[in-house]
């Protein structure tokens, strides 16, 4: 199942002439960023891959094979092969391919990670809108309470416009008097003819 | 590593030195470092974990209200009350929002500087605002319901220690005196405490609302939070029957009136006798200015020139000594609604209901004449008419013309004093009109049994029984209204703060008092009374009126005059018009006119006149006679109301007999 289908686009890189320091020998390397190359590990699963280019780590069946065979060897017994004044031979660095499922993992995750951060935002979002709207019924409400309380002021002002005494006041200001007499007109009949007033 | 640290730093570096020197640098694990960190972390963050659990899982009361009380809150809305308008719409009383300003006086540094400045601006008396600034108080009004410019001036001040908050003021827009006996008041509060803002409380004051909301920082509303609205209910309008342009000019006649006759006071109604509406309820009053006591002379004087006019030298206190001469100010409008609480004997507009029975009892017709004589003596008491000394042949019509006191009294002893006590109450006298105003007297009709051998004389013409003025309109608008009663009606009804209208319900049903002839049979004889007998001076140009004059003495120390032989006068006139058709019916009494010879017919049938053409132009009612003028010096008096020579141009009648319905707005 695990059979890589496609062929490497590049050639794994050719055997260093120096030998990979061992990795625990700094406690920096531990938790290093990952190098998609190295030593390959005796088992394929064995280790976790720590590089984050997975296009580093294709190679065809017969290549991995043969990697990890020669890296099952250095890294089994490397003192074995030391001799006096010869410098150690150095293990054979291979790409190391990432199962599949640990990407589809890693695509799961951040998939999920950037869903969450959408999820969230979308959720600050809407309650800022929330908030928004809100701080808006407010601000209505109060404008109500004071268009009502203008209004009823606007009617107090109508209504003293309207007094009577005010009325007297400033027809009487502007030379108004009452009429000493009054007289009622005649009913005019519709369609009746209207006899011309006498002459005086 | 060290040798190369050591070469590598200065020799000032001591510190790192001595480190340095203690030997190898010791690197540590790291891992164990950020395990440990985060053991350290997780354990935190599982307490809080674990405590929040804790609360939310297994909340106590006590959290949990405290938690409530922090986050919400409860906002008291205010119902504002309803407003009384007339019966056009018209604002009479209504609430406004007004500043209410108080303060801490405990943070008061300048009380003076502070008065000074505050009761400029209240137009208040500063030793007054600096009690209240220096009072120790935390809490002390210092205005209550003050108007937006002073109160945008007091906010100028920057007084750190003076609050505010908002609160309706009753204000009555048409002005503090129009109608006020009949409005009423209202305490600081809101409360109504006189008149109908008093009667109709419970119909005005609206339900208060709450607003209960989760607030955050600042008051902000939190959204989605808990919100549990009640909302306020305002309260409904109250449309009176009054007409304000009516009711104020029929004031201010009385008030020339009142001035005129130097009366103590007087009151017009004016209403419709058909449906009992009251149109006009106006009462004015002249009150004692200025009194004090000369030591000199012992007697109680003005400390001004008394003018000869307006002094009151009755025996008011009752001690059989005429009181000291007091000066009376301006007639002006009175918060008492004394056309039903004021109580007087009614005198001569009395008879109408003795003539009412003899009629309903079949004993007489208008024209049936019988020998009157000058004077009737009971029981020591002299009944006679000043205008003859010689006994009269006179009709039922006549006697009414006249008002002649002998003829009635013989008409009122063949009635009996039961029949007469029986006219008496089924005319209304002796019980409230059931207006349900507060303050509103019964009056008073003793009891036949309680009568002595003088009450039946005196009943008969007015005397010996008490009535409020809205009593006697109540009266003749039984006889306008074709024998049937028309309760009297300040209120047309309610509206509710939707707009919808409830008609009032009727104090009571209509009910039959005197038949519809001897109603008509009375109509026709109080046209007499406006035509030939004492009410000339009530004509009014264009229509037919039916009225009659009332000249009644008032009480005075027991009998009714004082040691001087004075009397006290109470002059009315009371009628209705068209005679025939009655639309309007109005009520005008004078008190205490300052001229002995002061009369129904000359000082109060004027002022009905003059108000009914007033009233009859303003209510469009259309005049039913020939509209001649008549001449002031003769008193011209028409033979019979005659339909127009030729039919007047009639508007369009707007206030019908119905109830109308208010206008809106």
């Amino acid at each position: 199942m695990s059979t890589p289908a496609r062929a490497p686009r590049r050639r794994p890189p050719a055997p260093s002439p120096r030998p990979a320091p061992p990795r625990a020998a700094s406690p920096r390397a531990s938790s290093s960023r990952a190098t998609a190359v190295r030593p390959a590990p005796a088992k394929p699963n064995a280790g976790r891959p720590r590089s984050p280019r997975p296009r580093a780590a294709t190679a065809t069946a017969g290549a991995m094979a043969a990697a990890t065979a020669t890296a099952t060897a250095a890294h089994a017994a490397p003192q074995a092969r030391r001799r006096p004044g010869t410098a150690p031979a150095p293990p054979p660095l291979a790409v190391v391919a990432r199962p599949r499922r640990v990407r589809r993992l890693r695509m799961v995750g951040g998939l999920a990670a950037v869903l969450l951060f959408a999820a969230l935002l979308g959720l600050a979002v809407f309650h800022s809108m929330l908030v928004q709207g809100q701080l808006g019924i407010d601000r209505a409400d109060d404008q109500i309470e004071q268009e009502q309380m203008h209004q009823r002021e606007l009617r107090e002002q109508v209504a003293a416009l309207a007094a009577p005494d005010r009325i007297v006041a400033e027809a009487t200001r502007r030379g108004m008097v009452q009429p000493q007499q009054r007289a009622y007109l005649p009913a005019v009949v519709p369609g009746a003819v209207v006899p011309p007033p006498e002459a005086e | 590593v060290t040798e190369l640290y050591r070469s590598s730093f200065p020799a000032s570096t001591q510190g790192l030195r001595r480190r340095l020197d203690r030997g190898p640098v010791r690197h540590g694990n790291p891992r164990r470092r950020l395990i440990s960190t985060w053991l350290v972390a997780l354990l935190a963050a599982g307490a809080l974990i674990a405590r929040l659990t804790t609360l939310q899982l297994s909340p106590s009361d006590r959290l949990v209200q405290a938690g409530e009380e922090q986050r919400l809150k409860t906002i008291q809305l205010d119902a504002p009350r309803g407003a009384i308008v007339d019966r056009n719409g018209a604002d009479l009383a209504i609430s406004v929002p007004q500043t209410t300003f108080f303060a801490d006086s405990r943070a008061v540094t300048d009380a003076i500087g502070d008065a000074a400045k505050l009761a400029a601006i209240l137009g208040e008396d500063p030793i007054k605002v600096q009690e209240k600034l220096v009072s120790g108080r935390s809490f002390v009004y210092i205005a209550r319901q003050v108007d937006d410019v002073k109160a945008a001036a007091i906010d100028a001040l920057g007084l750190t220690y003076l609050g505010s908050y908002r609160e309706d003021k009753r204000v009555r827009p048409s002005g503090d005196a129009l109608g006020s006996s009949v409005i009423g008041r209202t305490d600081p509060d809101g409360t109504g405490i006189t008149g109908l803002e008093k009667q109709y409380n419970d119909v005005l004051d609206g339900d208060p609302g709450e607003h209960r909301v989760e607030q955050g920082a600042g008051g902000r509303t939190i959204p989605g939070g808990e919100e549990e609205l009640d909302p306020a209910i305002p309260g409904s309008n109250l449309v009176l029957t009054l007409d304000r342009g009516l009711q104020y000019e029929v004031e201010q006649m009385l008030i020339r009136a009142v001035d005129a006759a130097d009366a103590k006071g007087g009151t017009i109604i004016v209403s419709r006798p058909r449906t009992g509406e009251i149109l006009v309820d106006a009462n004015v009053v002249r009150r004692p200015i200025e009194t004090a006591v000369d030591p000199a002379v012992g007697a109680t004087t003005t400390t001004t020139a008394a003018p000869a006019s307006g002094a009151d030298d009755a025996d008011d206190d009752g001690d059989g000594a005429v009181d000291a001469p007091v000066v009376y100010g301006p007639a002006a409008p009175t918060t008492e609604n004394r056309a039903l609480t004021w109580t007087y004997e009614p005198g001569s507009i009395n008879k109408v209901i003795t003539m009412a029975g003899v009629l309903e009892e079949g004993m007489a017709t208008p024209e049936l004449v019988r020998s009157v004589p000058s004077s009737l003596d009971f029981y020591g008491s002299r009944f006679g008419q000043e205008t003859r000394s010689n006994d009269e042949d006179l009709s039922l019509r006549q006697i009414l013309a006249k008002s002649d006191n002998p003829g009635t009294i013989s008409w009122a002893v063949d009635l009996n004093p039961e029949r007469l006590y029986s006219y008496l109450t089924r005319f209304g006298l002796g019980r409230t009109t059931g207006l349900g105003f507060t303050g509103e007297s019964p009056g008073k009709v003793r009891p036949v049994s309680e009568w002595s051998g003088s009450t039946l004389p005196t009943a008969a013409i007015g005397q010996g029984i008490a009535a409020t003025p809205m009593q006697m309109l109540d009266v003749y608008n039984i006889i306008a209204n074709g024998g049937m009663t028309s309760p009297p009606r300040l209120v047309l009804g309610t509206e509710s703060p939707d707009g919808e209208f409830v008609a009032a319900e009727p104090a009571s049903e209509p009910q039959r008092v005197v038949s519809e002839p001897t109603a008509a049979a009375l109509r026709d004889m109080l046209t007499t009374v406006v035509t030939e007998g004492t009410g000339r001076r009530a004509q009014v140009d264009g229509f037919s009126v039916a009225g009659k004059t009332g000249t009644a003495w008032k009480p005075i120390n027991g009998g009714y005059e004082d040691a001087d032989g004075h009397h006290a006068l109470v002059t009315s006139f009371v009628g209705f018009l068209p005679a025939d058709d009655p639309q309007l019916s109005i009520f005008v009494v004078l008190d205490e006119p300052n001229d002995p010879y002061a009369t129904g017919g000359s000082v109060a049938a004027p002022l009905f006149r003059e108000v009914a053409s007033y009233a009859v132009r303003h209510l469009r009612i259309p005049p039913d006679v020939d509209p001649a003028p008549i001449d002031p010096e003769t008193e011209r008096v028409r033979a019979e109301p005659q339909p127009a020579a030729t039919a007047p141009t009639v508007p369009p009648v707007t206030t019908s007999t119905t109830a109308p319905q208010p206008k809106r707005g």
